[in-house]
């Protein structure tokens, strides 16, 4: 007698392959849904009520997780690191990482070139999925620290990053990017305008550093060590 | 996949019976429809319902001329990664007839 999708093993995969799927939209869930009863119509009609034969049919479909998941994955031809030479067009693996140290802070990669499973060709290496490396993103020059009485819109203040050449090197992610976040928003409000010498204003940061605005480099330089050896050297 | 769409249309379970036959080919016959759903959102393939003499109608896929363009691209570059790791291993020169397929040559 032939087995049905009411069958206890077909029938729960169907119920956890819904579950899986609860986050894709409506419209292809229920195409995906229907698409997997479909093919277990068709690769069931030649099995009688034999349960290890249902199972294996329902096996060979990969996981309910896995299927959803390869929904999600976007197809990279050629990835590096991994090599095409077991000649497989079609295969499916998992991601097992995420692709830096810091997958949703780090600005300095780009989202990973290698997310979910791939339609790709097949690793030749054993093993778990490897992320593929990170790639730098276009280097973008720091901004000057603005004027403390400068009307900086709030969404832009995170473009402000302390100058240093180290964290505007283009590269590979070594290092998190420093991000100053722009002057406290009490201060960029108010600015406390210490001395107004010649040429030059002061402002506190915190209890500890001290920005010197030099009117002819149109640049803060931090008061003291190193700040004060860089304007030296710039007036030189 | 797209080659298995060079000939003529076919359905969801027609490729994974054919692609099951290949040793290696395909791990979880599942993740197919996601693909195809890819290739078809992608352009490469079209849709069409066909009735079927065993039951319910049928999704037919079929290559669309991007699709087709895709596979051709596809081929050159395979080739030419063939024939570097052929270069590689010391392959070249035996004659493809006689060689064993390329993922027992690459072992």
């Amino acid at each position: 007698m032939p087995v049905g999708l009411d069958h206890p093993v077909v029938a729960t995969f169907l119920a956890r392959l819904e579950a899986a799927a609860a986050g894709l939209p409506p419209g292809r869930r229920a195409e995906l849904v229907a698409e997997l009863r479909e093919h277990l119509g068709e690769a069931l009609a030649g099995v009688d009520g034999d349960e290890a034969a249902v199972r294996q049919v329902v096996e060979r479909l990969g996981s309910p997780d896995d299927i959803v998941a390869a929904e999600e994955a976007v197809p990279v031809p050629v990835v590096p690191g991994w090599s095409p030479a077991a000649a497989v067009p079609v295969r499916w693996s998992r991601r097992s990482g995420p692709c830096c140290r810091w997958p949703s802070s780090c600005s300095r990669c780009r989202p990973c070139s290698w997310p979910a499973p791939q339609a790709v060709l097949r690793a030749s290496r054993p093993g778990p999925c490897r992320p593929s490396p990170c790639r730098p993103i276009p280097h973008r020059p720091c901004r000057p620290i603005p004027p403390p009485d400068a009307h900086v819109p709030r969404s832009e203040r995170h473009e402000f990053r302390r100058c240093s050449p180290r964290t505007s090197r283009p590269g590979p992610c070594r290092a998190r990017p420093r991000r100053c976040g722009g002057l406290p928003r009490a201060q960029a409000a108010a600015p406390q305008r210490l001395t107004a010498q010649a040429g030059r204003s002061e402002v506190t940061i915190g209890s500890k550093t001290r920005l010197l605005w030099c009117e002819r480099h149109q640049s803060w330089f931090s008061s003291g060590g190193a700040g004060d050896r860089q304007h030296s050297r710039r007036r030189s | 996949m797209l080659a298995l769409l060079r000939g003529e249309p076919r359905y969801g379970f027609d490729l994974v019976r054919e692609l099951s036959a290949a040793d290696g080919l395909l791990t979880s016959e599942g993740t197919i429809y996601p693909l195809l759903s890819r290739l078809r959102k992608d352009g490469l393939v079209t849709t069409s319902w066909q009735a079927s003499d065993a039951g319910p109608p049928r999704r037919y896929y079929a290559l669309t001329p991007d699709g087709r363009s895709a596979l051709e691209r596809f081929v050159t570059d395979w080739r030419r990664f063939r024939d570097g790791v052929d270069l590689v291993l010391g392959l070249t020169g035996q004659g493809s007839a006689g060689c064993p397929p390329t993922d027992e040559r690459s072992r």
